[in-house]
């Protein structure tokens, strides 16, 4: 019974398919949100679900030079990746389906092998644009992984634990986070904004220089998945920031509000900031970023030994 | 400057290399200095040390000479403020040698490619002589601005030879 | 296929790294055709192919009367259709020994300034969209449907709206037009002020913008640069200023410069020229001549020559047109803004600056490639190419659109 009862929660909900809805929902109201800081319309409410159905029905072209194997396993790699992260992060104001402590680490580890199998993607699409952009890709994520990280720590050392319930059960029953740590708050935040590659950290998939990044050889099947993943890391990236800073698990209608404000934060950005270098990208983080960070780290190791 | 000091300037600076130096009627701000093909390089290089002159454009056309034998003209046209000065000079149909003037005026090498692909000057020295707009299997030998051009025949249609195989 | 897996591995293997950018890639709205050798992401070397549109205006030009080829020039490119208008028929009418109204003076340079407002507002959502800036993008295209919608209503056409006809002009500068166009002014030169103001305090799109592109006063001065690009880099250059034509002198104008030379100055000499456009456009309307529209052009036009230049949006645009003394041109050379500018990017700028940079670097010269290639090659299917007649194609045509 538990068995099925754990397929169950895998394939429909919270993860899997109901997961991808609403994942979907998310990327048009992001889409709607830009497009309407733009001065434009924007598309309609099913439009990302329409691409995905429509990407999935296509066929997939694998291009002679790459290795096939990898070119068919690494967008169901880091599908899986993120899917899986998807059961530890408590959503839709309930707690997560798996918890024990230590999977704080084992989701921030699913996050980040997503966007490592991206970059393999592309170096292994022999591609001149795939395999600047995969140089790109890794080359941001040792940019902000390191701050991104330590924003998400803090709160776990705050709470004395390593399991994202238990700290976002500390934040609900204490003063919001956001409130007594707004440094790491914002490093969360712009560091989800890195993660995604949107813009203004959208160098990797610099349309106007290097056509689509590491997917420009992707189609179908594969494109499709990618995409998925990606909606779906926006989603638990949002739920992990507003269950950390902003008040704990809460219930359905709180879940929604708080992530929708967070996600409207981030389209704000990507409509006001023109698109970083790479270089500028790496800078800013560790000049800036990781010192924050450690700062606001040191200032709660030396709160807790005064 | 005034237009004309500027032209009496171009006049004493060509005094020894010209040919010939006239002012057209139809245009007071343009002097037209007729060269030799093989001064070319020195009267470039007088008109560069004197002030700012930049270089417009290199024209070509197909004429006829006063003999009625075919002839090429090339212009090299400049300006500076408001005035343009023409440096002009013809070559034979079966002769068309120039040198280049890209060591003393590096911009001057697109200018010189289209010459080249239109009107097969050979342009001696020039750092780049591969076709700029005419597709890569043009034939060769063949110049398009040639009065005597109408068009390619038809076992040389461009893209024919791609299209049976 | 091995081949393909071999040649690949190697060009992969080497230090030296070409990205091809071109023919088509999504940085470019048009097609032309330029290698970035880069290590890592520095550009070390680059080229350009251009031809991909070449129409053979030039050579078209020889077969055709001075009133066809007219139109034939407007079509060289859209974006400035009537400075090439200009530019053409001003050679015309000085061989012919034809004096312009001032009535018609007047109208050419509206015209030509209302095309200098589109044209640099369409650069301006361009360079931004290259750069990564999407909200200005969007935000200058709908201004530019302003310019376009004026176009529309007075001129008749968004793009080729053919006000110049030899002898004069076609469209009256009418009280109906002043009044319609004052308010749609008004908002254009709040909304220039609004971007000048952006570019200059927005610190994401000034790190992408200052000192980059770098072009000295000398390179810009040496390798003949143009327009706007020129004028960047603190060249006093411009032929409304240095060859006054048609309106121009009877309306002087005067030229924004900036020092700088890199790309931020680019943006701000072109929205400054917006903004003098402006001011310059209801200057003419409030003084403009009374008169005639047109006068009498004859249709053979005596031989000579004649080299006119036009301040074109994007620089100077110069004609050399031959006259054989028959009803047609014997020579028509074009040398437009865009080509003398590739120069400055190629031999100067690139080499040095990183990838990212390049979008932005070659969208700050507002390049033209329809501008730069002219030549037709009608080729339908891939069984049967073959070079049509004029009268075959314009069957064709006629019977595409019945």
């Amino acid at each position: 019974m538990t068995a099925i009862l754990s397929v169950l929660q895998l394939l429909i909900f919270p993860a899997g398919i109901f997961l991808i809805l609403i994942s979907c929902i998310y990327e048009w109201l992001d889409r709607r949100l830009v497009a309407q800081f733009q001065n434009r319309v924007g598309p309609r409410w099913f439009q990302p679900l329409a691409d995905i159905l429509k990407l999935l029905s296509k066929e997939e072209i694998v291009p002679i030079s790459v290795n096939r194997t990898l070119f068919i396993l690494l967008p169901i790699f880091a599908f899986a990746c993120v899917m899986t992260a998807a059961l530890y992060v408590p959503m839709f104001g309930m707690e997560s389906v798996i918890g024990y402590p230590g999977d704080l680490i084992i989701t921030m580890y699913l996050l980040s092998a997503m966007t490592v199998s991206l970059g393999m993607a592309g170096a292994n699409s022999m591609n001149r644009f795939a395999v600047v952009g995969a140089t790109r890709t890794l080359t941001q994520l040792f940019a902000y992984e390191g701050p991104f990280m330590l924003a998400l720590l803090i709160p776990a050392l705050v709470a004395h634990s390593w399991e994202i319930d238990d700290v976002a059960i500390y934040a609900s029953n204490h003063t919001w986070m956001i409130l007594t740590y707004p440094i790491g708050f914002a490093i969360a935040l712009i560091g989800l904004i890195g993660k995604l590659e949107l813009s203004p950290f959208d160098a990797p998939e610099a349309e106007s220089e290097i056509v689509s990044g590491v997917l420009s050889e992707y189609s179908g099947r594969g494109l499709a998945l990618f995409h998925i993943a990606k909606n779906v890391e926006l989603v638990v990236g949002l739920a992990l920031i507003s269950a950390f800073y902003l008040g704990g698990i809460g219930n359905l209608l709180f879940f929604t509000i708080k992530t929708l404000a967070l996600l409207m934060l981030i389209s704000l950005l990507q409509s006001t900031l023109t698109r970083l270098r790479i270089d500028q990208t790496v800078g800013l983080w560790w000049q800036i970023g990781a010192l924050l960070s450690l700062g606001q780290l040191l200032i709660i190791i030396l709160a807790r030994i005064l | 400057m005034e237009t004309v000091e500027l032209i009496e300037k171009v006049k004493t600076i060509y005094k020894g290399i010209a040919k010939s130096i006239e002012t057209p009627e139809n245009q007071s701000n343009r002097v037209d200095v007729f060269i030799e093909p093989d001064n070319l390089l020195e009267a470039v290089s007088a008109l560069k040390k004197n002030e700012r002159w930049y270089l417009i454009a290199i024209s070509a056309y197909d004429t006829i000479g006063d003999a009625g034998e075919p002839l090429i003209g090339m212009i090299y046209h400049f300006a500076e403020e408001q005035v343009i000065c023409s440096l002009r000079f013809f070559l034979p149909h079966n002769h068309r040698v120039v040198q280049s003037i890209c060591p003393i005026i590096p911009s001057a090498t697109i200018y010189e490619r289209e010459c080249m692909e239109m009107y097969g000057i050979d342009i001696q020295n020039t750092p780049d002589r591969s076709k700029l707009l005419l597709p890569d299997d043009w034939p060769d030998g063949i110049y398009p601005m040639f009065k005597s051009f109408t068009g390619l025949p038809d076992s040389n249609v461009v893209g024919k030879a791609a299209d049976n195989e | 296929m091995s081949d393909i897996n071999q040649t690949t591995g190697a060009a992969l293997q080497k230090k030296k790294y070409i990205v091809p950018i071109g023919p088509q890639h999504p940085a470019l709205k048009e097609p032309g055709h330029f290698e970035f050798t880069v290590e890592g992401e520095i550009v070390v070397d680059a080229s350009i192919r251009l031809g991909y549109v070449h129409r053979g205006v030039e050579k078209a030009a020889e077969s055709r009367n001075w009133t066809q080829v007219l139109y034939l020039v407007e079509r060289v490119c859209g974006i400035c259709s009537h400075s090439h208008g200009t530019a053409f028929i001003q050679c015309a009418e000085k061989l012919a020994g034809v004096e312009l109204p001032p009535r018609a003076k007047a109208v050419r340079c509206i015209a030509g300034e209302i095309e200098r407002l589109h044209s640099h507002l369409l650069w301006l959502g361009v360079a931004a969209h290259e750069g990564g800036f999407d909200a200005l993008f969007m935000y200058s295209w709908r201004d530019r449907e302003i310019v376009m919608d004026i176009l529309e209503n007075f001129f008749g056409n968004r793009v080729n709206y053919s006000v110049n006809i030899p002898g004069g002009v076609k469209e009256d500068i009418t009280q109906e037009f002043i009044d319609g166009i004052s308010p749609d002014l008004d908002y254009l030169e709040e909304r220039m002020k609004f971007y000048l103001d952006l570019i200059n305090t927005d610190v994401t799109f000034r790190m992408r913008t200052v000192n980059i592109g770098k072009i000295s006063y000398d390179e810009s001065a040496s390798l003949g640069a143009t327009g706007p690009t020129a004028r960047a880099s603190g060249i006093q250059r411009d032929i409304r200023v240095d060859r006054p034509y048609d309106g121009y002198d009877l309306f002087p104008i005067t030229l924004v410069t900036d020092d700088r030379g890199d790309l931020n100055a680019r943006f701000i000499v072109r929205i400054k020229e917006c903004l003098k456009s402006i001011e310059y456009i209801r200057h003419v309307m409030a003084h403009i001549p009374e008169g005639e529209l047109t006068t009498k052009m004859p249709r053979k036009i005596p031989a000579g020559e004649y080299m006119a230049s036009v301040e074109a949006p994007r620089g100077e645009l110069f004609y050399f047109v031959r006259s054989n003394g028959t009803e047609m041109p014997d020579r028509v050379k074009i040398r437009t803004a865009s080509l003398c500018n590739w120069g400055t990017i190629v031999s100067s700028v690139a080499k040095g600056h990183r990838l990212a940079d390049m979008p932005m670097i070659l969208a700050g010269i507002d390049p033209c490639f329809s501008c730069n290639d002219r030549m037709v090659k009608i080729n339908f299917g891939n069984r049967n190419p073959e070079i049509w007649t004029w009268d075959q194609l314009r069957k064709y045509g006629n019977n595409f659109y019945k």
